[in-house]
């Protein structure tokens, strides 16, 4: 794309993406990195590193990302991941009640755990899989209330986990909140670009090392925490380079 | 060509320093036989103490085929039903998975293009080495006449030797492969033990024995196992629409898998479904039929990487410790651009039970054996050795990955950029024979012994850690003691 402009400051950002097994980590990083989906990726082993880079108008981030393995014995290894990192995808399958109690797991984990400060994002992905249209965040903001209705609906319904639940736990905890569909691409630049411009800008200060975010090892709330809830913030328009 | 380069070269038996007798082979076989707890049989040559009563003991669940009276034909009848019952309504038409498939495929059905390797890439290696393994297998072909064994779909090869250490090296004849892995692995007098076991557990799977946890993830895993191979994924037939709603048929070796994967759940509670045993199994189905494919998932879980499928996955940790002491220890150079930690700090793995984050990278290295790491027959030539000389080959080989990168490596500035290089390098090493070859010519000198030794070092150590955690005293360790070793197995316990 175009780079002729004048040099940008760029800094790195670290980002994990965590989440229960098969609700689409490596395929939303997949969507993100090389515009690609595969229909059946390949389970996660350990973990994949990537980055790719993200412009924004006053400055370029690149992201340094984790992919993290989703199945529950890994879970072991998360916090040599999320120890350093400035921002966490946290991914569930919408499709998949169950996957949404793992993401608010990972949610309290990282609030205790990780950085003061780190950007969570809350994802529900595989949003190509409901009957509604694609491509349009618009259907996120009226609510979806009562679509977490009992088994598949007629014409093929697979949302088991309403919009309105998902947003509103997010809002509560302070966390961006996106639906995604790595298949389609909906939505997926709209995530990484909404957390390289939430990540406050004194922890982008070195672009390497332990960063700014690192400094306290206190682990209480953040009261500083971004406080983004949603696709609405327009920080979209803000495209990332690919 | 080749094939000279590779035979003149000192593998591990002319490299001088280690003579290898076919008495230090014994020597290492029992050893590594003991190490592993007498799990598994080893190969024909040893004597073998009870090594099947580890498997008769090892669950609660775990079936006594001599205690259950269920007839063969009562078994067979269940497990029809399993078959058809997972297999819904349309029982497909598979297409014969007969080889050759078409020009986009390789020997085995996979893809032959990847990410990181062009079909041009591809083909230009793969002339040479088609010739080579032609050659090969006429050796092997009177190696195994010589030995007075059979040469059409061989089921049993020569005892263990130089020799055949080093046509193992130089690889297995793709097609016998898998009765090769199968006899050297020790497979024969496990499955002479145990009959019946397989047969019994995919009963109980039958009856839905497979806890749910693992049930769903090892149905979700399926189709994401060799989804480039033909045999696991059939091409589309060309009429069917992108969007086509119809859920594509199950192959025969995609059910294969399922019942592999329950059978094995059932039989080790202690690891029931661990991601990676997904591509483990996948890869053996290719080659050898679901029973013995059943028993070498076990001999891989628990004879050569025990504990590191387990739900603490203490064995991969250990193992990734090992791992980095061996590069510390020979690649100096290498150690100081992986070692950091992602703060800037750096990790001694030979003090410290913490890993630095390349481990990260090189978890799947030894859960999966290799496989998604390097191209598939280099997995394969990985593998032939690994089954016959044991994981020391695994240790030399991804030793062998951060020689042949080392270069690169070290050109590293950004420290974060380490991480893609050394995930990046194995993919592209499609030319098995110089993987091997420096594997063997460079670190010939890592035995199995050293590796058991550090092994067991990386174990107390994590048993102390959790003695700590546990609040219980524990004895300061002076390197090793006897004393203080002693001391802390009665903490461990
Ligand atoms: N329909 C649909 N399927 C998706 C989407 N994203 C991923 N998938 C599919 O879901 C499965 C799992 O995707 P992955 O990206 O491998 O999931 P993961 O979270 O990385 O899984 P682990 O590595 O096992 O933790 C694959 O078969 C994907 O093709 C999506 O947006 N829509
Ligand atoms: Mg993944």
């Amino acid at each position: 794309m175009a780079e002729a402009t004048a040099p940008k400051p760029s800094s790195s950002v670290k980002l994990v993406l965590l989440g229960e097994a098969a609700v689409g980590k490596s395929s939303l990083v997949l969507r993100f990195v090389n515009n690609d989906f595969q229909e059946n990726k390949e389970p996660t082993i350990g973990a994949a590193f990537l980055t790719q880079k993200c412009n924004l108008p006053t400055r370029t981030i690149k992201f340094e990302i984790w992919d993290t393995a989703g199945q529950e014995r890994f879970a072991s290894l998360a916090p040599m991941y999320y120890r350093n990192a400035q921002s966490a995808l946290v991914v569930y399958d919408l499709t998949k009640p169950t996957s949404l109690i793992k993401a608010k797991h990972w949610v309290a984990e990282l609030q205790r755990q990780a950085s003061p400060g780190i950007v969570i994002a809350l994802v529900g992905n595989k949003l190509d899989l409901t009957n509604e249209t694609a491509n349009s965040s618009n259907s996120l903001s009226d609510g979806g209330d009562g679509e977490a209705a009992e088994g598949e609906d007629a014409d093929g319904d697979a949302r088991r986990v309403s919009t309105a639940e998902a947003k509103s736990y997010a809002e509560e905890e302070g966390l961006l909140f996106f639906e995604t569909s790595a298949k389609l691409g909906t939505n997926v630049t709209e995530v990484f670009t909404a957390i390289a411009n939430a990540i406050p800008e004194t922890s982008l200060k070195g672009t390497r090392g332990p960063g700014a975010a690192q400094a306290n090892a206190g682990r209480t709330e953040d009261p500083s925490r971004v406080n983004l809830t949603g696709p609405r913030d327009n920080a979209s328009k803000e495209g990332c380079a690919c | 060509m080749y094939e000279n380069g590779f035979q003149d070269s000192g593998v591990e038996d002319n490299a001088g320093t280690r003579p290898a007798t076919a008495n230090s082979e014994q020597r290492r076989v029992s050893r590594l036989s003991e190490a592993m707890n007498d799990a598994l049989a080893p190969p024909a040559n040893v004597i073998i103490r009870d090594s099947a009563a580890i498997f008769r003991n090892s669950g609660l669940n775990t079936p006594s085929p001599y205690d259950t009276p269920s007839s063969m034909d009562g078994a067979l009848e269940v497990h029809d039903q399993y078959f058809a019952q997972k297999d819904s309504s349309s029982r497909p038409v598979t297409r014969p998975s007969t080889a050759p498939f078409d020009a986009t495929r390789d020997r085995y059905g996979f893809r032959k293009k990847t990410q990181y390797v062009s079909v041009a890439q591809y083909e230009a290696w793969n002339g040479p080495y088609t010739e080579y393994l032609t050659r090969r297998r006429k050796k092997w072909v009177i190696l195994l006449k010589e030995s007075g064994l059979i040469t059409d779909r061989p089921t049993r090869f020569p005892p263990k030797s130089v020799k055949v250490k080093r046509f193992v090296r130089k690889g297995i004849p793709p097609d016998w492969r898998g009765e090769a892995w199968f006899y050297y692995a020790g497979g024969p007098s496990m499955i002479a033990k145990q009959p019946g076991v397989y047969t019994e557990l995919l009963r109980q799977a039958s009856m839905g024995e497979v806890t749910e946890t693992d049930n769903e993830i090892i149905e979700r895993d399926l189709n994401r196992t060799f989804p480039d191979n033909i045999k696991f994924k059939p091409d589309r037939p060309p009429d069917s629409g992108r969007d086509s709603q119809i859920p594509e048929p199950e192959t025969p070796l995609l059910q294969s898998l399922r019942r592999v994967l329950h059978a094995f759940s059932i039989y080790n509670p202690k690891i029931g479904y661990c991601q990676s045993l997904n591509f483990l199994a996948g890869l053996l189905l290719l080659f050898m039929n679901e029973e013995k494919s059943f028993w070498m998932l076990n001999i891989i879980t628990r004879v050569y990487l025990p504990g590191t499928h387990e739900v603490n996955l203490e064995g991969a940790n250990v193992d990734l410790g090992v791992l980095m002491t061996s590069i510390k220890e020979s690649m100096p150079s290498v150690w100081t651009k992986i070692a950091g930690e992602l703060d800037g700090s750096t990790i001694d793995p030979s003090k410290s039970m913490r890993l630095p984050p390349i481990t990260l990278c090189t978890t799947a290295w030894f859960m999966s054996c290799f496989i998604g790491t390097l191209p598939i027959e280099t997995v394969l030539r990985v593998w032939d050795s690994f089954f016959y000389e044991g994981s020391k080959t695994l240790f030399r080989i991804a030793l062998t990955i951060f020689k042949l990168g080392e270069q690169e490596i070290k050109a590293v500035n950004d420290p974060m950029e380490i991480f893609q290089v050394v995930q990046t390098i194995p993919r592209r090493m499609l030319d098995c024979n110089v993987v091997l070859e420096t594997c063997f010519k460079k670190f010939a000198n890592l035995s199995q012994g050293t590796i058991e030794q550090r092994r067991e070092e990386r174990r107390r150590g994590y048993a102390d850690e959790r003695a700590r955690a546990n609040g219980e005293p524990v004895v300061v360790r002076r390197k090793g003691t006897v004393f203080t070793r002693r001391k802390e197995r009665k903490v461990d316990r």
